[in-house]
């Protein structure tokens, strides 16, 4: 029995040895996001399940938006439409929006429960333990990200310039990169100080 | 040697204190989540005070904020909302802008800083009244952003003083407000300290060094920039020696930022408790 005992301890130390250096050496050979240079890959599921794998858009500029429900800042821009009608207004031009929820102490019903309250049709996945968040730098939610056809990080930042949610005239930064984008244009605000709630890392 | 009889009676008396612990333990249990709750949702208490210094109308709003909750000043940090007011006045009165106290540093995550208030604060601003005015109310739509380290919640007030009681304040809405307009950064420092500021700009960052040089040494000096959408602030250094404070740090100036103008408040904490603050303004471009 107590041999039984010892070679489980060994085998579950052994593994745990091998598997935490793998991850933690896999980690921190990532290169993490900056402006200009290649979107680092993901693989995150999404809340039905399903895997969402950034490589699987190559040629496509993907826009990534970090949300989390609980955000006054998410629920403003959620009950105005200004996400859903964005990636609405862009998905012809072949542009996929993936929402990523580095909230901590969300679950996939959660997020798949408000997924359906707001009527979203892009993928919304699910990085609780924060490793994408972590590696785009992201900061906020809502925080914003697009990457360009070849792959490259081509905006970083706010939504728009309207934190408060009371300007008339905002700038959505978004829109007008994605228009730019998608007419060949240069982006001519690339990046700016995101604004929002601190994303809730563990 | 205890009786059956008396051995059940005990076993019964036993259950019973247990039942009574669990029900009390249950009752206290319920009433601090509820308090708590109750602390969370109505942590940002807003009350009206006026008083008057220095021939100045001031009107302060007070909050009250529970314990780990913070609100948020007129430059949130890394992320948040600043505290807003729009004010409602009869004619010939005016408010002025807010006026905000110092604001204190804390951790948003663990590489996000926060600049607001926590346990309470007054953020102020002056009245002026015409001559022979004292009709009306003065009334404040305000709305903050009250955050914890894992929640923020906006909340909002409508708050409502009458002119005469700005004339004439009544004890039940009147406070000494000295206190809080102490706390308010002040323009002139060339009495306190003296300032020289170095910045070079190469390309998209720019590169800044500020020696102060303090009348008293300070024990501690904080610094807050108000830096807006388009300056990132990088590798922040704060080196407080004797009568001298080194800040150093660099700016990245984003989508090509011309920002010319960095306002910013200096706090400096003194040997007998003093706590000062200044108006900082930082020339970007000379």
């Amino acid at each position: 029995m107590k041999n039984i005992i010892y070679q489980i301890t060994f085998v579950a130390l052994f593994a745990f040895a091998v598997f935490g250096t793998f991850f933690s050496t896999a980690n921190a050979e990532i290169p993490k996001a900056t402006q200009g240079n290649a979107a680092p890959d993901f693989s995150l599921t999404n809340v039905n399940g399903d895997v969402v794998k950034l490589a699987d858009y190559a040629g496509k500029t993907v826009v990534l938006e970090w949300t989390n429900p609980d955000c006054p800042f998410v629920k403003r821009l959620y009950k105005t439409n200004t996400m859903q009608k964005l990636a609405d207004k862009y998905k012809d031009n072949g542009v996929v929006w993936i929402a990523v929820s580095s909230t901590s102490f969300h679950d996939d019903a959660k997020l798949k429960d408000w997924a359906t309250e707001q009527k979203i049709t892009y993928p919304l996945v699910n990085d609780k333990n924060g490793i994408v968040g972590k590696l785009y730098g992201a900061q906020t939610t809502p925080h914003m990200f697009i990457i360009d056809t070849k792959g490259k990080l081509a905006y970083n930042g706010a939504i728009d310039n309207d934190s408060t949610g009371g300007s008339e005239m905002p700038i959505n930064y978004v829109d007008q990169a994605l228009g730019e984008l998608t007419t060949n244009k240069d982006i001519s605000t690339a990046t700016t100080k995101p604004y929002g709630c601190s994303v809730k890392y563990g | 040697m205890l009786s059956e009889a008396e051995e059940r009676v005990k076993a019964v008396e036993k259950n019973r204190m247990r039942n009574i612990l669990s029900v009390i333990c249950f009752l206290l249990f319920s009433c601090s989540s509820a308090f708590s709750i109750n602390e969370v949702e109505s942590s940002l208490l807003v009350h009206k005070a006026t008083t008057q210094i220095d021939d100045q109308l001031y009107i302060g709003i007070n909050f009250k904020i529970a314990p780990d909750w913070h609100i948020y000043w007129k430059y949130p940090g890394d992320a948040g909302l600043p505290t807003r007011v729009k004010w409602d006045t009869p004619k010939g009165v005016t408010v002025s802008e807010l006026l905000w106290p110092a604001p204190e540093t804390f951790s948003q995550n663990e590489s996000m800083v926060g600049y607001g208030y926590s346990n309470e604060t007054v953020l102020l601003a002056k009245v002026t009244i015409p001559e022979g005015q004292s009709i009306g109310n003065i009334s404040g739509q305000v709305n903050w952003l009250g955050c914890s380290k894992s929640l923020c919640v906006p909340g909002k007030s409508t708050l409502t003083i009458p002119v005469s009681d700005l004339i004439n304040p009544k004890e039940q809405n009147s406070k000494d407000l000295s206190f809080w307009i102490k706390q308010l950064p002040q323009a002139e420092h060339g009495e306190v300290f003296t300032e020289e500021i170095k910045v070079t700009r190469s390309g998209v960052n720019s590169s800044a060094n500020l020696v102060l040089t303090w009348q008293i040494a300070p024990l501690k000096v904080e610094w807050y920039p108000e830096l807006g959408q388009f300056l990132a602030l990088k590798d922040l250094k704060i080196i407080n020696k004797d009568t001298t404070t080194i800040l150093a740090f660099d700016l990245e100036h984003l989508s090509g930022s011309k920002a010319e103008i960095l306002n910013s408040t200096a706090v400096a904490h003194f040997n007998n408790g003093d706590k000062r603050s200044f108006n900082l303004p930082i020339d970007l471009v000379n």
